[in-house]
């Protein structure tokens, strides 16, 4: 609600971080990063190359499922729902309420 | 325990499930009460039938092969869905606005509603599919197969080899899913029963994978760790046994494009979809549900590999180590498990195949051959969709079929599910592009598409083969006719690549090149150039109706003919009802407004594809282009109309100028035509009075012989003179009119001002004397040099000295003549003490026969008004101009005002003068 920061703004920073997320977790999964995990090494008895994988995983997860709530559409408020039009015969389409 | 007989009874009493739970949900959702199959839940769960036998029995094997590259099968959708924002949300909404029902529907309609590509993609998902539905069917055969093994005698199927059990599976697949999913032809394409049987699919495998992971790990071993250790212990490399590279980078791209681009992965993430919002849930959900189906996938090889006696093949581990326990009713879960995912792929995959062949291809094809389709009998057109389905799904199944037999069943499970997605992936350039780049063409998305299809055969599908067919492998190892160049799995020599690298390498190069140069090449459409901006700013309009308010032709009884015979009875009158267009019988021939057209259209899209609704739309409203192209054309028209009205606004206002100039030139030359009618009536004037008096004068001469000798030498002196004062007057006309029209000989040469002037001053000082007027002269210090000619300039200055004299009525009258450099310019000044020009003499004394006074003839021979316009000519000629200023005595004062010479001139001229 302050001015100084709109909630457009927040809006903004949430939908760079959606995009920031897969794109940083490919990169974190991709070869020259992901070799730096190929070791003889295991973690609680497991390898660490399939740890970590899952590990970047499990993360990918849990910040999709914070993005998810956060994100809007710019401008128009919560996306709009779609027509019914497909739902059957018997239902009316959604357009009907164009000639009002 | 498990008789083959017993375990196919399970699977068809599995079915018969399914089929129960579709025709409840239908039911349900008609009813009105199916809101739970709208959930994002249900939705998210169908996604799902990504998982195919390929994820419940492959995975294992791949794991236990080649290690962790499993993982990137499912990462590849988990980025995806993580970034649903940025692409699949796009998609959705193009989905949704455009009625799309395939994705060759959608990249159809994104190039102009394009046939051509719906057929294109059609036959590229048709033929990339084929092994994918091979999979499934080698996965159940073998599945059935090794769960009634365990008897020991194989009962029921002892006699049957694999293929015959395949074609069984394979045409009790093709019974199921014609039952399932071709009950009716939906609007919008959507099959909630079908989701709903596949929802509830993705529950009982993802159940069955995970009662056996946990019941390897924590049942059999005491967790994960005791059995990396025990495998470790066994001498199986628990750890990779080399770097990631490019085939993993590969196969994560690869599966990011299949999550999109697999025919039945977007009938039911974008098809099928009733919500936007549902994909907010799937974009953790999804790839919630795929990290937990791979969590044991790990243990579970490792486990299999480590007990089960060397060469069990590992893609059977998940049945095989239950069995193994003596867990019969484990395995049979298990088994169910893998059923269920390999039958959700395959109704799901040949249901969108079949509606891509239906109305991309079979449709078009009737449209285009028969012309009465759409009169004949009621739902003509629907229930030859629905018969075309039927026909394809059996098709597909069989080519599935024919696929697996071909191929043998040496091959691992993995390596065929990433033929058909590399074969998928070719659709991602055309598909990128079609949301995008605004600038990408029909020809560009068909030409990429068609050559990395082509690639993707030679470097990929063809090789597949070559276990099983000698002149294949021979090709692939020689390639054709010895060309080393063209071998399929080293093209161009590019050697030492894995085969699925080296295929993406060149198909997606070929692809996206081709796709990026010809549409650069190409021009679009114009329908293909609306239907790229509505895609690509999808989310910027707020309003999606093209195309308003101008009307068609079409009557209501023709659209609502065809729209019953497309949509059903119930379904027309309800879009006829909610537009607002009567259908009474009255109203048969009225024109409706083209928006409802553009309505109509989408709507009938939604059941047959947008290029076959365009078609046949097209069809029955002759004659009468539809509203998109009317838009275009009115457009055009209208752009075309501006840019003439601005040509001739142009033209216009040059025709203004040109006027405009031609007026003044009119004018110019009537101001001098009258000047020289006034030019000729005064010389007429000039030669008259002298004529008249020598004629009188003469005439008394000849008349009185006898006349007095003192008076007749009078008249015979006052003829001679009137005479001298004629030829002079002719003689000055000549040299005005010499002066004004020749200029051919005339010459600028450097003189001296000075000297000319004091010529001048000499000639007339005679002249001064006998009128008894005082000259005073102030010359310039040295010599000023102009370019000029010195005998004309010097005539000049007599000219207005004399003037000077003998005008001036002065009682002490005086002239004063003064020259000076000023500024680079001579000015030569020469002013009386006289009575001066009167004011209203004053602009025009350089005019020709003007005079000042009025005394003509007053004191001889000085008054014929055409030196000082004689003057006026010769200064203008130099380079000069002439004035009448105030000058320092109170008389007249002209002011000559000449251009100086350069030193350089001046040094000129006198090299001039020492050489003459």
């Amino acid at each position: 609600m302050s001015p100084r920061r709109p909630p457009h703004q927040a809006a903004g920073r949430r939908r760079d971080a959606a995009f920031l997320l897969p794109a940083l977790c490919a990169l974190l999964m991709l070869p020259p990063f992901v070799n730096l995990f190929v070791r003889e090494v295991l973690v609680w008895g497991m390898p660490l190359d399939m740890v970590y994988l899952f590990g970047i995983w499990f993360v990918l997860v849990i910040g999709a499922f914070l993005l998810s709530r956060g994100l809007a559409e710019p401008g128009t408020g919560p996306p709009r729902r779609s027509d019914e039009a497909g739902r059957g015969c018997a239902e009316t389409p959604s357009r009907g309420g164009d000639d009002a | 325990m498990l008789t083959p007989g017993f375990v196919i009874l399970t699977a068809v009493g599995y079915i018969c499930l399914l089929f129960v739970l579709a025709y409840v949900s239908d039911w349900l959702a008609r009813s009105g009460r199916g809101g739970f199959l709208r959930s994002p839940l249900v939705y998210t769960l169908s996604i799902s039938v990504y998982c195919t036998s390929w994820t419940f029995y492959g995975a294992v094997g791949t794991a236990a092969r080649d290690g962790l590259e499993f993982i990137a099968i499912y990462m590849g959708p988990t980025l995806v869905f993580v970034g649903w924002w940025f692409l699949l949300r796009k998609l959705l909404r193009i989905g949704h606005s455009q009625r799309i029902t395939s994705i060759a529907d959608l990249l159809s309609s994104r190039f102009g509603k394009s046939s051509f590509l719906a057929v294109l993609v059609t036959l590229i998902a048709v033929i990339a599919i084929t092994p994918y539905i091979a999979l499934q069917l080698k996965a159940i055969t073998t599945s059935i197969r090794v769960v009634s093994m365990a008897e020991g005698g194989e009962g029921l199927l002892a006699g049957i080899g694999d293929a015959w059990l395949a074609f069984g599976v394979a045409m009790g697949m093709a019974v199921f899913t014609i039952l399932f999913g071709t009950r009716n032809v939906d609007a919008r394409e959507q099959h909630l029963g079908v989701v709903a049987a596949i929802a509830f699919e993705a529950i009982v495998k993802f159940l069955a994978l995970m009662a056996v992971g946990a019941f390897v790990v924590f049942g059999l071993s005491s967790g994960p760790a005791e059995i990396f250790a025990h495998a470790a212990a066994a001498g199986i490399a628990v750890h990779e046994a080399q770097p990631f590279g490019a085939r993993w980078a590969t196969a994560l791209f690869l599966s990011a494009c299949a999550v999109i681009c697999l025919p039945r992965q977007f009938q039911i993430t974008i098809v099928e979809n009733s919500d936007e919002n549902h994909l907010r849930a799937a974009s953790w959900a999804f790839p919630a549900y795929l990290l937990l189906m791979s969590l044991f996938l790990m243990p579970i090889a490792f486990y299999g590999l480590a007990t089960m006696p060397a060469g069990s093949n590992p893609d059977m581990f998940v049945l095989t180590l239950p069995m193994a326990a003596g867990q019969d009713r484990l395995a049979l879960f298990a088994f169910i498990g893998g059923f269920s995912s390999a039958t959700s792929m395959i109704i799901i995959a040949s249901i969108a195949l079949s509606i891509m062949v239906s109305n991309h291809v079979v449709l078009p094809l009737s449209l285009r051959f028969t012309n009465n389709l759409t009169e004949g009998s009621e739902r003509g057109i629907a229930r030859l969709l629905l018969r075309s389905r039927r026909i394809s799904i059996a098709v597909l199944l069989f080519l599935g079929f024919g696929y697996f037999w071909l191929t043998g069943e040496t091959d691992a499970l993995a390596p065929i599910g990433l033929i058909s997605f590399a074969g998928v992936a070719q659709f991602l350039p055309a598909l990128l592009a079609a949301l995008y780049w605004r600038g990408a063409t029909m020809a560009g998305a068909a030409a990429g598409m068609t050559l990395g299809f082509a690639v993707w055969s030679w470097t990929l599908f063809l090789p597949s083969f070559a276990t099983s067919n000698v002149l294949v492998a021979e090709l692939v190892a020689e390639g054709p006719w010895g060309i080393a160049l063209l071998r399929p799995q080293a093209m161009f020599g590019m050697e030492g690549l894995d085969p699925l690298v080296h295929s993406m390498f060149w198909s997606m190069l070929a692809n996206a090149g081709m796709l990026a140069v010809v549409s650069l090449l190409t021009r679009q459409g114009a329908l293909e150039r609306i239907q790229s901006g509505i895609f690509v700013d999808i989310f910027r309009q707020g309003d999606l109706g093209q195309g308003r308010s101008f009307r068609s032709t079409a009557t209501v009884e023709d659209l609502f003919f065809l729209a019953q015979r497309v949509l059903g009875v119930q379904r027309a009158r309800a879009l006829f009802e909610a537009q607002g267009v009567p259908r009474v019988p009255s109203a048969a021939n009225i024109y409706v407004g083209s928006d409802f057209i553009s309505q109509l259209e989408r709507e009938l899209a939604s059941a047959i594809g947008a290029a076959s609704a365009h078609i046949l739309l097209s069809k029955v409203v002759e004659g009468d282009t539809l509203s998109f192209e009317e838009v275009m054309l009115i457009a055009g028209e209208t752009l075309q109309m501006i840019s003439y009205s601005n040509e001739l606004e142009r033209k216009s206002h040059e025709l203004h100028l040109t006027a405009q100039q031609l007026q003044e030139v009119n004018a110019k030359l009537y101001a001098l035509h009258r000047q020289k009618d006034d030019f000729l009536s005064q010389v007429s004037h000039e030669v008259r009075t002298p004529m008249t008096s020598i004629r009188s004068i003469s005439e008394i001469l000849m008349r009185r012989p006898k006349l007095a000798a003192e008076q007749r030498d009078r008249f015979v002196g006052l003829i001679h003179r009137e005479s001298v004062r004629l030829t002079r007057l002719l003689d000055e006309i000549l040299e005005l009119n010499a002066l004004e029209n020749g200029g051919r000989d005339w010459k600028n040469r450097p003189v001296d001002a000075e000297a000319a002037l004091s010529r001048a001053c000499d000639v007339c000082e005679a002249l001064a004397r006998e009128a008894d007027v005082g000259i005073i002269r102030r010359q310039a210090g040295a010599p000023v040099v102009i370019m000029g000619d010195a005998d004309r300039l010097c005539q000049v200055f007599i000219n207005i000295i004399a003037n000077a004299i003998a005008h001036n009525r002065a009682f002490q009258p005086e002239v004063l003549i003064r020259s000076r450099l000023e500024g680079g310019r001579c000015i030569v000044e020469i002013a009386d003490n006289g009575e001066g020009i009167p004011e209203e003499h004053r602009t025009g004394i350089f005019d020709k026969f003007v005079r000042v006074g009025g005394d003509s003839g007053g004191k001889g021979a000085s008054g014929l008004g055409l030196g000082l316009s004689i003057s006026h000519t010769i200064v203008t000629k130099m380079g000069g101009r002439i004035d009448l200023v105030d000058g320092p005595l109170p008389g007249a004062c002209f002011r000559v005002d000449l251009p100086a010479c350069t030193p350089q001139d001046a040094a000129l001229l006198q090299i001039g003068e020492a050489a003459s």
